[in-house]
């Protein structure tokens, strides 16, 4: 076998092995997004996916309801939050996102936004595209980028008609926003290109690379005739005529054009009824058994005794596991779980042991500030539910840093 | 009387490539190989440079688009003109350039936009400058002077870009009454159409001071980009001098 061919045989064992050997791409990386912001940025809760089932078909719509707070605890490191907007996380165009609410309102861009604050969201989406893939809600934030929330795994099954997005334009037409104006567009192409193959098969058609002889030689009046000239002259006034016809066209079959529109306005403030005040006293990881303990003073500054309900992170909730329902997924156990009644400060014990941890790679231990943040809520016997950010530097000792790392180096291989 | 030096070396070279330069076999794979060249070059420049701005329709706004498209469109063009009229003086350079660009970007735009990320066509078409290119070359076929071509050829580039792609952007204008908010066709496509990795904050539409001048505000932006194109005409002849013309004429020397 020549060396060639044994090359060519190493270079498709090279791209077969590549090729087969890939793990398949899903959902949205969203465990490669670093722990610390996903911890410490923002915290998405209350996130309902209607209808909540993974069946579809193309054209079916999905609405996606819930709250997200902007957490006092925002990294140092992390550009300041100031215009950002609620979407969604999915394979590029394969939903169409129809509407985008924030705190009642209707937001067409960006908006104006603050640490500290929570913003209640709904967003309906319709199903473009056939396939299986990951939904999820996000907040893009200027200068720090997409911080997503829950994922809710859809399956859309193509439907027996063509997609279409129909959209009614001011003018009363009612069109396909999948195809308006592409012909438009193609037709008013191919005349300039036409111009333009025209200019240059009327040069190419005659030698070219004899020309450089007679250019060194100085024999220019030879390369461009008067009839090139004149020939040039026609064309120029073919593309006049050409601007013109494609100017008059535009202000006759387009008749009330607007400029692309920038609204960016600040939602107004949920209207929040806070009872309840935390304070950190630790927050402990480790040692090896995936386990975060935080221990928070909590006072009850309302009328009726609260209890320890949820702490949230990132996407994640854990649920106090007396309240917990058979099929809650991540559960803390709060010790003592009493009831704080009304101006009682107390120190309470959160457990949360779960493997979340490190499978989803949320621990800040290679970052610059390792800490701990989310949502910790209460609620009294009426339902009245309170909610506040709690933020603690995020302890823990050799032996769980060296397994953390190594977990790390797994996940990411 | 012998003929001068200079004839004599001419017609020596004349004699010596002949055969090879004269053969329009030759010339076919050249002219080939040049098209997929330009089209590569004047596509990676022009991504690089003007990139969202001829991406997608509602970053096609009335002052960014027509200020860094043409721009930075003319840097090739610039180029092939300098390269295919000092060394073949053939008036096609430019158009050649915006021809391949046209051709790249809708390559581009239907396998890569459309075909492997699913965005409609009608959000993604890319713009033209093969009305202007055509002047370009024109102008500089009559006049025969880099100075002229500069404040004439260029001038005209940077100010009739907004007047060529006009028919194209006119449909994608049109109002539209959504969620209790006029906009613009465009602007409902960038809404619905998902772009994961250009968030919405990142458009710059008609930022910046040129709306001091009011009523005059499309015409201010197409004389700054007239302006403007002087310096990146002469920055793409550059290129040509520098990349091509130069170390072609010193290779023709040595052989």
């Amino acid at each position: 076998m020549s060396i060639y061919k044994r090359f060519s045989l190493l270079g498709v064992l090279f791209i077969l092995m590549s090729v087969l050997t890939a793990p398949i791409a899903e959902a949205h990386g969203e465990n490669g997004l670093p722990g610390f912001l996903r911890l410490r940025t923002v915290t998405f809760f209350d996130v309902n996916f209607t209808p909540n089932q993974e069946q579809f078909k193309q054209g079916d719509e999905m609405t996606i309801t819930g709250k997200l707070k902007i957490l006092e605890s925002w990294p140092t490191n992390v550009a300041e939050p100031k215009v950002a907007y609620i979407s969604v996380d999915a394979p590029g165009p394969a939903v169409l996102v129809k509407e985008r609410w924030v705190n009642g309102e209707f937001t067409p861009g960006s908006i104006f936004v603050e640490k500290g604050k929570v913003y209640d969201f709904k967003v309906k989406v319709t199903f473009r595209k056939e396939g299986r893939y990951h939904v999820h809600p996000s907040l893009l934030v200027e200068h720090a980028g997409p911080l997503i929330g829950p994922g809710h795994w859809v399956d859309v099954k193509a439907s027996t008609t063509p997609f279409t997005n129909p959209i009614t334009l001011i003018n009363g037409k009612t069109v396909d926003l999948e195809k308006y104006g592409l012909g438009t567009v193609v037709g008013w192409h191919l005349i300039f290109f036409a111009i333009g193959a025209i200019w240059l098969v009327y040069w190419l058609v005659r030698p070219v690379l004899a020309r450089m002889l007679l250019v060194e030689q100085g024999k220019f009046s030879e390369l461009v005739s008067k009839r090139d000239k004149i020939a040039g002259a026609v064309i120029a006034v073919v593309v006049a005529m050409t601007l013109f016809g494609g100017y008059t066209y535009a202000k006759t079959a387009f008749p009330g054009g607007i400029p692309q529109q920038v609204y960016r306005f600040a939602p107004e403030d949920l209207k929040l009824n806070h009872f309840v005040t935390y304070k950190v006293e630790s927050a402990t990881y480790g040692p090896t058994t995936q386990t975060v303990v935080m221990k928070v003073l909590i006072t009850n500054h309302g009328s009726d005794p609260v209890r320890v309900t949820q702490f949230s992170t990132a996407y994640i909730d854990f649920v106090n596991k007396a309240l917990a329902k058979p099929d809650t997924e991540h559960v803390m156990t709060v010790s003592p779980d009493a009831r704080i009644t009304p101006g009682e400060t107390k120190s309470v014990e959160l457990t949360l042991q779960d493997e979340i941890w490190q499978k989803a790679n949320l621990l800040p231990i290679e970052e610059a500030q390792i800490s701990m943040a989310g949502l910790l809520f209460v609620q009294d016997d009426k339902g009245n539910r309170d909610f506040g950010t709690i933020a603690a530097p995020l302890k823990t000792d050799y032996q769980t840093i060296l397994e953390v790392l190594k977990k790390k180096e797994e996940f990411i291989r | 009387m012998g003929m001068p030096e200079q004839a004599q070396k001419s017609q020596q070279l004349v004699r010596q490539r002949s055969r090879f330069l004269l053969d329009r076999r030759y010339d076919a794979i050249f002219v080939f190989g040049v098209l997929f060249i330009v089209i590569g070059a004047a596509h990676v420049v022009f991504m690089l440079l003007a990139g969202d701005w001829d991406f997608w329709t509602d970053w096609k706004d009335r002052q960014w688009w027509p200020l860094m498209v043409p721009v930075m469109g003319l840097i090739v063009p610039s180029a092939l003109q300098y390269i295919a009229w000092t060394l073949l003086r053939l008036p096609i350079g430019a158009t050649l350039a915006a021809v391949c660009l046209v051709i790249g970007e809708w390559v581009n735009r239907f396998f890569n936009f459309h075909g492997w990320t699913d965005f409609p066509l009608n959000f993604v078409w890319p713009s033209t400058m093969v009305p202007t290119a055509i002047l370009l070359d024109v102008i500089l076929m009559w006049t025969n002077s880099w100075l002229l071509t500069t404040l004439f050829g260029a001038s005209l580039w940077g100010l009739l870009f907004g007047v060529e792609n006009m028919p194209l952007i006119a449909p994608f204008r049109i109002p539209v009454e959504y969620g209790g908010y006029v906009l613009s066709t465009a602007d409902v496509q960038g809404f619905q159409y998902l772009r994961t990795t250009t968030p919405e904050y990142i458009r710059i539409v008609e930022q910046g001071n040129f709306r001091a001048f009011l009523q005059q505000f499309s015409t201010v932006t197409a004389v700054a980009a007239a302006v403007i194109s002087f310096a990146s005409y002469w920055f793409g002849q550059l290129i040509g001098r520098v990349l091509a013309v130069l170390p072609i004429g010193k290779f023709m020397k040595q052989t």
